[in-house]
């Protein structure tokens, strides 16, 4: 049991040190950057018309004045103290803030992407059938989805739902921990005008898979065997296929992460998307390191579940 | 018309494929005939190209897509063209195992052997969890693999060639079929590895009481193993019969230059036989006479011109398509021939 589990453990780490390596770097690079802007980070935070007491006092507090090593080694330690301090404007506490908010993105980017997966079956009904009516259809949808911007979607779809069809809220936003339905009442069109994206990109790749894997051997042995034509897709062709969906799933979180400001600021959605923008120009550098901080972390751990679920799928990788 | 004993498992009569092409339909087989009773093996000879695989998958309805089959395909008295294609593969998957040609993309890399050998049991037999599992493990040891209990959870990247292919024959048999095609299935070993799995093949055959399809380009593989023969050039039957017959007294040219040609066991798959001069017939542009003619020392003018037709040998179910056919070599003293073993 051990030995077979060994080669994961071995995986894991080797991930998670390149995984702590390209975390300092980017949270050093924050930190740099703030440094870098013209005139002091406290000048920048507090504009031109700031005092020279006002200046001194936020570098007593922030350490602006430091040496970026020694600044960047600060906040190591505040952040290895869990505390990552407080908000510059509001004063509240970085880590809950930032937390908060990273859980309603969680929230609408693992919803998006539960509704993206919905790509996977008609990929495979269509691959099956390639080149039939339905193959067709779905090709065209998929081609004018991925053509269309995000912000081209979500006035569209805000349009429609919200001003037209009045089936949902066009912003606002309810808590879940508050009241659930009406969370998942606000949440569900920046669910949707996310996940077009995702379903659409999703559909294609694994319809392409799943087209390369019908025509391998194994199914035309499959297909000897007088298996049904459902068996054959969901016991022969889906594991083969999941590498590539599972890399595009991951490809898919990360970029919905990325991009969530878009639908986040459009819908007042208190997301994390929205808050790096809005700490990014009031020049809340705390904020805006913890943010970065935090992305960082996810991505890699992402892309870990990914290396792994590979593992898992694949009975021949046994793990690099 | 037959009695349970002797009505064929299998029977082709006027069989013809056609695939559309940019050129108009492409004759890929024409006018097959053929049956064979239960507990016989067929072998089936003949060039790379000349639609062995063809033939194979038409029958099992298998044929890419866009292939057109036309006659008549009686399994076990069933008509096979008349089936839907779901009831079709259902009856197939049923009756009928089959072994390919190449044992390492034939098993699913994903899945472990022990599910692949037992699917087909699951579905058309209905055996439970368990029961479906001993059958696979009995297999495996039937097919000789050690620790079958072990290898029925193990994937198929941990086994070699050989092991591979003796899988792939224990999946063939998990519904206890009465006919095992077997379409190449050694070419793609080594040649000691070869032998052994055609001797399992025949074993199995024997033991099993079922019929064979023997499917090569070698001669010498289904010399010893087969009760009957079908010779096929460019998508024609050209000589059918009683493999000791065909081998002792063969009577179409083409046969006669495969006999002088017969290849070591070890010529890799689809070699084409250098010592046959001329290419093998294009079928977008088929001779208007004898497919051979092209290639034929003994072609005459008539031969370029007028399709040859089936004619009878003296043995009664010797068979030949030839307009100037070797000559017959006078009968042993006893009338039955001893088959080849
Ligand atoms: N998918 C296809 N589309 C069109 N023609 C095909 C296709 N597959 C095979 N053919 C043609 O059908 C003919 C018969 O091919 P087949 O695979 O049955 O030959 P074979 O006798 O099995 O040869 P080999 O010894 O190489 O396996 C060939 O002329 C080939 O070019
Ligand atoms: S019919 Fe003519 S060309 Fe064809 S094999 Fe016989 S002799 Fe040769
Ligand atoms: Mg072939």
């Amino acid at each position: 049991m051990l030995n077979s589990a060994m080669p994961y453990f071995r995986a894991i780490s080797t991930r998670l040190i390149t995984g702590v390596l390209v975390f300092l770097l980017v949270t050093f690079s924050a930190t740099a950057l703030s440094s870098l802007a013209p005139g002091s980070a406290a000048q920048l935070i507090l504009g031109d018309y700031a005092t020279p007491e006002q200046i001194a006092a936020l570098n007593a507090q922030y350490g602006y004045d430091l040496p970026v090593w020694q600044r960047y080694l600060s906040w190591l330690g505040d952040l290895l103290r869990g505390d990552l301090g407080v908000t510059l404007f509001s004063q509240q506490p970085i880590l809950g803030v930032v937390l908060e908010r990273a859980a309603v993105t969680f929230e609408i980017a693992f919803l998006a992407m539960a509704v993206s997966l919905i790509g996977i079956p008609i990929a495979m009904y269509t691959a099956s059938h390639p080149n039939k009516l339905g193959d067709k259809v779905m090709r065209s949808i998929s081609t004018v989805l991925l053509a269309v911007p995000t912000f081209v979607i979500v006035v569209l779809f805000s349009y429609l739902f919200a001003m037209v069809l009045r089936w949902f809220p066009a912003t606002g936003w309810a808590k879940f921990t508050e009241n659930p339905v009406a969370n998942l009442w606000y949440v569900a069109l920046p669910v949707l005008c996310l996940s077009m994206h995702q379903t659409a990109y999703l559909y294609r790749v694994a319809r392409n898979e799943f087209v390369t894997t019908l025509q391998e051997d194994y199914i035309a042995v499959a297909r000897a065997k007088g298996l049904p034509l459902g068996y054959i897709l969901f016991h022969h062709a889906l594991r083969p296929a999941m590498p590539q969906i599972l890399t595009v799933m991951g490809l898919s979180l990360t970029y919905m992460l990325a991009g969530s400001f878009v639908v986040e600021s459009y819908f007042a959605v208190p997301g994390i998307g929205w808050t790096i923008l809005s700490a990014v120009k009031s020049h809340d550098i705390p904020l805006v390191q913890a943010i970065l901080s935090l992305t960082v972390v996810i991505f890699v751990i992402v892309f870990m579940l990914v290396d792994l679920g590979y593992a898992l799928i694949d009975p021949r990788v046994k793990v690099s | 018309m037959y009695s349970e004993a002797t009505r064929p498992i299998l029977s082709c009569a006027a069989m013809t494929c056609e695939m559309d092409s940019v050129s108009g339909p492409l004759q890929i087989l024409q006018d097959i005939n053929f049956t064979l009773a239960p507990r016989r093996a067929l072998g089936i000879v003949g060039e790379s190209g000349a639609g062995k695989s063809m033939l194979v998958k038409a029958i099992m309805g298998i044929a890419p897509k866009g292939l057109k089959t036309m006659g008549r395909i009686e399994l076990e008295g069933q008509d096979l063209l008349a089936l839907k294609p779901r009831d079709r593969a259902r009856l197939i998957g049923r009756k009928v195992g089959i072994v390919f040609q190449n044992p390492m993309t034939s098993l699913n890399p994903f899945v472990q052997i022990g599910r692949q050998i037992e699917e087909a049991g699951c579905i058309h037999m209905g055996l439970s969890k368990a029961e479906a599992r001993s059958r696979a493990i009995e297999l495996l040891s039937f097919v000789g693999l050690p620790d079958p209990e072990d290898c029925y959870d193990y994937y198929p990247h941990q086994f070699s060639g050989g092991m591979k292919q003796r899988i792939m024959i224990a999946a063939a048999l998990i519904c206890q079929p009465d006919l095992l095609i077997a379409d190449e299935a050694t070419t793609a070993l080594d040649v000691t590895v070869q032998k052994e799995v055609l001797d399992l093949l025949q074993t199995i055959q024997a033991e099993r009481q079922m019929s064979m399809i023997l499917v090569s380009h070698n001669l010498g593989v289904v010399a010893g193993r087969t009760d009957e023969i079908l010779v096929l050039y460019g998508g024609n039957v050209v000589e059918y019969g009683p493999t000791a017959e065909v081998f002792r007294n063969p009577r179409h040219r083409y046969t006669e230059a495969l006999l002088s040609a017969m290849p070591a066991m070890d010529q890799p798959a689809h070699t084409r036989l250098r010592t046959i001069p001329g290419q093998p017939p294009n079928l977008a542009n088929r001779p208007a006479g004898c497919p051979f003619a092209p290639r034929c020392p003994s072609a005459q003018a008539i031969c370029h011109e007028v399709m040859p037709p089936m004619s009878a040998g003296i043995h009664p179910d010797h068979r030949f398509a030839c307009h100037f056919p070797l000559a017959e070599l006078p009968r042993p003293a006893q009338q039955e021939v001893a088959h080849v073993q």
